[in-house]
């Protein structure tokens, strides 16, 4: 599987650019010919804060033809632009603000508004030929590093990814907000097309580079997970890779270019090419095995572990990998099921065994894939597939059910907070009306978050159930769904008539 | 040409390199520097030595990847075809230019001068080395033989290593490195029969110390597959 890296936001970006650093030696500074990351992966940048995009120079505008680029979605909306009046009017989102202050739902909303209001839609569509402009422009700039670019994407004749990775961080910013939609609009076109998450937590007390509070990074983080693990297979990703900050700050200390050197090297064995012969499966076949049996996206716990290369490294890499090397905490006998990715000389039998007797897990349940390796060393990645699940397992530190049932108790602190201010006075009562119900309304997110943890207290699988948007009952509630042909609206008689003719036709065909 | 030995002989040679390094060694590098034998065969010795490891390299590699094949049949074209990794355009093109280099330093270094070969150079031929072209058409047949050498090199040796950006620097100043050394044997041919020992030294490590930092990665690979 060949992957397209998109980082969004602050912390994808940085994660994003140690996955595509060109390999070739610049000459002169100046990097002739074509890009070569590790591992052939291609990529880009999606952020929503010029200013962020400023402070860097590895990341060009791919507006001006760069590679690596960022691109700001958000700038296909004019500042005169109809559609973003519109949502202004109706509902009080600016589209084009810079950064989202950690706001999770602020990004949600304003891309439901874009999928729930019909007349929304028919701004944007008269004005950027899209319905849903700013995703349209997003995947537009995705999709030519895929397999699924089409015969007017210029991809300079390169080899193109057939799995997409986004890199985020779940601490209520752009990657928080932006993932979701993406994924969901993607999905819209490409069921089947692998798409993963790889999400960094942010670690426990206040964030000292963006001075955020915990507990409203936790909200935005609960927002998100929520919705990336509620949405069925074939409308969601296809698993969601979790690293826990908390744990590499434990490690490297608030030295972030190490954590997120860490990470990468972490991912190399993920992302690396130099399969063992004929072991290098499409990518289709590899995204089955992930969510085989499942209905939602599972969880995936990396464990990563890199030694000199010895003897029989098999047993020691795993070990190794399980006890030291947790990118996040589980308990790895709770998996259902173990992807494991090496680099080096290692035999599948003895990885496969190894493996089954350090998680418990059957053999046939374990899915090795090995690649050759480098400077002499052995390497192994187990993504553990959903490692939790035990009854009171939030009660035992250093599990997966301890760190996210943290998170949701700090999430639901949060919105009890009266200083939170989830919903603002100066809204639109639509809007107010629609965020209450969201957040606090009897079907609403804090409802769910509490449900999800008691599931996590009650050791269930999995803990997070059903999806909840901002606008879906304010929606209903007023005209937006109605049915319209063209600019006319279709009444009750009409459809009666339709579906008259159509019961018909069928019996019909059917001689009856 | 003998007389040109008895000349060469009886140059004033400008002794610089003592104060660049210490006499013993000093003296032990223009010894090896000028005798062309020696030169001549650690050059040759480094290069079959380079393939006999990359030959080495690979057969340990299929070797382990089928001892870990559990007895499974693994064929070598395959196997080779995943092992190659494009290095990049940059990288590749400094390594054909380095590798042309090398082979050029090699022949100007000893070749040029009958101060190390008195019997085989450039000024046996009288045509060519009063001619105003001859520089130039002995820079030609080099290339030629350059040619021959970047044609496989590279890709060969490289495609199948992990290069470390620090190793890839490595090679790629290899052809400054060569470009110094070419340019010191030039020097070299021009003032002759006066010979510059400091230059000359110079120009001698530039050349092997290249040559090593291109079949560095050959050789690494080989030493940690011994442990």
């Amino acid at each position: 599987m060949r992957l397209c890296i998109v980082g969004i936001g602050g912390c994808g970006g940085h994660l994003a650019e140690g996955f595509l650093k060109n390999q070739d030696v610049a000459i002169l500074k100046k990097h002739l010919g074509e890009h070569v990351s590790f591992g052939g992966v291609k990529g880009l940048w999606l952020e929503a804060d010029v200013q962020e995009t400023e402070n860097q120079n590895f990341f060009g505008s791919l507006e001006r033809g760069c590679y690596p680029g960022f691109f700001i979605p958000h700038d296909v909306i004019g500042s005169e632009s109809k559609t973003s009046k519109l949502i202004v009017d109706r509902y009080g989102y600016d589209v084009k603000k810079q950064g989202f202050m950690r706001q999770a739902e602020f990004l949600k909303a304003v891309f439901e508004i874009f999928d729930s209001d019909e007349e929304v839609k028919r701004a944007a569509l008269s004005e950027h030929e899209s319905e849903n402009p700013i995703l349209r422009a997003a995947w537009d700039r995705i999709r030519p590093h895929t397999t699924l670019a089409g015969l007017n994407d210029n991809n300079n004749g390169s080899e193109m990814c057939d799995g997409i990775l986004f890199i985020v961080s779940f601490g209520g910013g752009t990657g928080t907000g932006f993932v979701n939609p993406i994924t969901r609009y993607i999905r819209r076109e490409r069921p089947a097309y692998p798409v993963f998450v790889l999400g960094v937590l942010t670690e426990e007390g206040t964030d000292p580079q963006q001075r955020a509070k915990e507990a409203k990074r936790d909200l935005g983080a609960t927002i998100s997970l929520y919705d990336l693990l509620t949405k069925r297979v074939g409308v969601g990703v296809d698993g969601v890779i979790v690293v826990d900050n908390q744990i590499m700050v434990e490690k490297f200390g608030q030295d972030y270019s190490a954590i997120d050197g860490y990470i990468h090297q972490a991912m190399r064995p993920f992302v690396a090419e130099r399969h063992y012969p004929g072991e290098d499966p499409p990518s289709l076949a590899m995204r089955e095995k992930f969510i085989e049996g499942l209905d939602r996206p599972p969880i995936l716990v990396p464990c990563y572990w890199q030694e000199k290369r010895r003897k029989d490294p098999e047993e020691n890499l795993v070990k190794k990998a399980i006890t030291d090397g947790r990118l996040f905490g589980c308990d790895p006998a709770m998996a259902d099921r173990a992807y494991v990715f090496t680099r080096g000389f290692v035999s599948l039998d003895k990885i496969v065994r190894a493996v089954a007797r350090q998680t418990g897990l059957a053999e046939d349940r374990i899915e090795p894939w090995r690649k050759l390796g480098e400077n002499h060393a052995d390497e192994i990645l187990i993504l553990l597939r959903n490692p939790y699940g035990e009854e009171k397992g939030c009660e035992v530190k250093g599990n997966l059910e301890y760190r996210i049932h943290r998170v949701i108790r700090m999430a639901l602190k949060y919105m009890d907070d009266p200083e939170s201010n989830l919903v603002q006075k100066g809204m639109p009562d639509l809007t107010k009306r629609a965020l209450e119900d969201y957040f606090y309304g009897e079907d609403g997110i804090k409802m769910r978050f509490e449900l999800g943890l008691k599931r996590i207290e009650e050791g269930k699988k999995p803990f997070f159930l059903n999806e909840r948007n901002v606008f879906e009952r304010s929606a209903q509630e007023s005209d937006a769904f109605e049915l319209r042909r063209g600019d006319q609206k279709v009444g009750d008689g009409e459809i009666r008539r339709l579906v008259e003719e159509e019961v018909r036709r069928v019996l019909a065909e059917r001689g009856l | 040409m003998s007389d040109l030995n008895g000349t060469m002989a009886a140059v004033q040679t400008v002794d610089a390199s003592s104060r660049l390094v210490p006499d013993g060694l000093s003296s032990f590098i223009a010894d090896v520097s000028s005798n062309g034998f020696l030169g001549i065969s650690l050059f040759l010795l480094l290069l079959a030595l380079g393939i006999a490891l990359h030959w080495l390299n690979m057969k340990r590699t299929f070797e382990r990847v089928t001892a870990t094949n559990n007895g499974g049949e693994v064929s070598r074209d395959e196997l080779r075809e995943e092992m190659f990794i494009r290095q990049g355009s940059n990288f590749n093109a400094a390594a054909v230019t380095a590798w042309m280099l090398l082979v050029a330093a090699f022949a100007y270094f000893y070749f040029l001068t009958p101060e190390i070969f008195s019997r085989y150079n450039y000024y046996h031929v009288p045509d060519l080395a009063s001619g105003a072209l001859g520089f130039a058409a002995f820079g030609f047949v080099v290339l030629i033989l350059a040619l021959g050498a970047a044609a496989f090199v590279p890709k060969e040796f490289y495609g199948y290593y992990e290069l470390s950006r620090k190793m890839k620097v490595a090679i790629m100043l290899a052809g400054p490195m060569l470009a110094i050394s070419i340019v010191l044997s030039v020097q070299q041919g021009t003032t002759f029969p006066q010979v510059e020992l400091a230059s000359r030294i110079v120009a001698f490590l530039a050349l092997f110390a290249s040559e090593l930092a291109l079949l560095w990665p050959i050789y690494a690979e080989a030493l940690g597959g011994v442990r």
